[in-house]
């Protein structure tokens, strides 16, 4: 029953480069950068929004693509799918911690909590619980005959 | 890849276990397969001895994968571990100042009269108390330009622009001797009422004004964007004020005199009338004015640098 999941994930990480993709262009586009007219902005404008001089939001952007790009491949190409299963759960175990981290600027040091991100962290973590329920079902296939409904 | 191989040979037992499941189609050419490797149906009893044979070792090959795939599963958690600690530790908070160099820069504190009528700091001898509220002032007196800045201490752009833009134009104008900084106050995030001591926003400024008394205005004025930490939640409490003034090596009980006072509460309620007589609605903002012609309220934006630099040098450009 790997077919739900796999559009599950797919919606997820789409989900994923509408938000990242929002606030890669929010980077760039502050606009006039002054505080007391409606937002500051403060979390994009903040010296953690990059690192190594890129933003944190391309990051995000980078890395969900490139999830969208893996779910697709391991449902079209099942010789790559182990491979394929594996580079996802690294990207997301990756992005989760680093998101944590994040969140903890943002409550902690920033004080200030920007949305968006917080909703990018959200479907992280969902598609990251999607990717371990289907990691452990296949391993619980290979006893009733692995890829029976696998496409 | 190499993964591939014993899992179609695990998928060949089990069928042949279970020669009652049902086979999607899809399958159905492997079925073909696990047929043609049994073509003697007569040898029963060794084709089953062999089945029970390769039944056990699919059995310790499922264990074998299994045991593979949580290994790696292990291997891929401790390097994206690895990778998100890198990741954490180029971008991880410090608690420095600005680290911006003053040295060798001309400096005059704010002229304002207090109430009293005796001047809060030394105004320089060609320069009297004014009328129009005059602040902080970095570099040649005699510069062609004055570049003015409204700011709010608890206002993050503010603070960029302090640690990000400002050493540029210090660097590129202000050492060069063709543009005068003059730091005015906007206290505005922290709500109108200037008097209440819960207004972290006039605190603060009040705060960078009694550091001026004792010639101290920048360092207190970095002390406090490199201390910002959200709006009106008690980082500039008038404590945490007093320990920066401590810790910058100030008098502090003069400084605790000065800001339990309130004695500049008039002088920021001037600064912040006459700013927004100028347009300044938001902070920053900034005034360039080179004698002649004055910019009007202007903005920092996201062209960062580039646009007031150009602005800049416009100004000094049509002041000669």
């Amino acid at each position: 029953m790997t077919r739900p999941l796999t559009i599950v994930s797919l919606i997820l990480s789409i989900a994923g480069i509408a938000v990242a993709g929002y606030l890669t262009y929010v980077h760039y586009n502050l606009g006039a950068l002054v505080c007391g007219i409606g937002d500051c902005e403060t979390v994009q404008a903040s010296k953690y929004s990059e690192v190594f001089g890129i933003p944190i939001a391309i990051l995000g952007l980078v890395a969900y693509i490139a999830l969208a790009g893996l779910i697709v491949a391991r449902a079209t190409m099942p010789d790559y799918a182990d491979f394929a299963s594996l580079a996802i759960l690294f990207i997301l175990i990756t992005g989760t911690l680093y998101y944590i981290y994040l969140t903890y600027l943002e409550l902690k040091v920033i004080y200030a909590v920007c949305q968006w991100c917080v909703i990018s962290f959200i479907i992280t973590v969902l598609l990251l619980t999607v990717e371990l329920v289907r990691f452990r079902r296949s391993m619980n296939e290979v006893d009733t005959g692995f890829d029976a409904t696998e496409g | 890849m190499s993964q591939r191989p014993p899992k179609k040979k695990a998928r060949k037992k089990t069928q042949v276990n279970k020669p009652g499941t049902q086979q999607p189609a899809a399958s159905q050419e492997t079925q073909a397969d696990a047929a043609s490797s049994q073509e003697t149906p007569k040898a029963t009893r060794a084709s089953r001895s062999a089945e029970q044979r390769n039944a056990r070792r699919a059995e310790a090959e499922r264990k074998a994968k299994q045991k593979k795939q949580m290994q790696i599963l292990g291997g891929v958690v401790a390097v994206a571990v690895v990778i998100a600690i890198l990741l954490i530790l180029v971008n991880r908070p410090s608690n420095s100042g600005l680290d911006i160099d003053y040295e060798g820069l001309a400096f005059a504190p704010p002229p304002i009269t207090l109430t009293d009528g005796t001047p809060a700091a030394t105004p320089q001898s060609d320069e009297t108390t004014t009328d129009p509220y005059i602040g902080a002032r970095l570099g040649n007196p005699d510069a062609p330009v004055t570049m003015v800045i409204y700011a709010d201490f608890q206002c993050p752009y503010c603070r960029l622009f302090a640690s990000e833009t400002q050493p540029k134009i210090i660097e590129d104008f202000v050492r060069p001797g063709k543009v005068r900084l003059e730091f005015r106050e906007m206290p505005i995030l922290g709500g109108s009422d200037l008097t209440s001591k819960s207004n972290e926003s006039s605190m603060s400024a009040q705060a960078a004004l009694c550091a001026a008394e004792q010639g101290k205005y920048l360092d207190y004025h970095d002390k406090l964007y490199a201390n910002q930490k959200g709006e009106n939640q008690g980082n500039f409490s008038e404590k945490r004020l007093k320990q920066f003034a401590s810790e910058l090596g100030l008098d502090t009980d003069a400084f605790a005199t000065c800001l339990d006072s309130g004695r500049y509460i008039p002088a920021l309620q001037q600064s912040k009338a006459e700013g927004q007589a100028e347009g300044v609605t938001a902070t920053p903002m900034f005034l360039i004015e080179n004698g002649t012609e004055s910019s009007g309220a202007i903005q920092m934006t996201d062209q960062g640098y580039d646009l007031l630099k150009k602005q800049l040098d416009a100004a000094i450009e049509t002041a000669k």
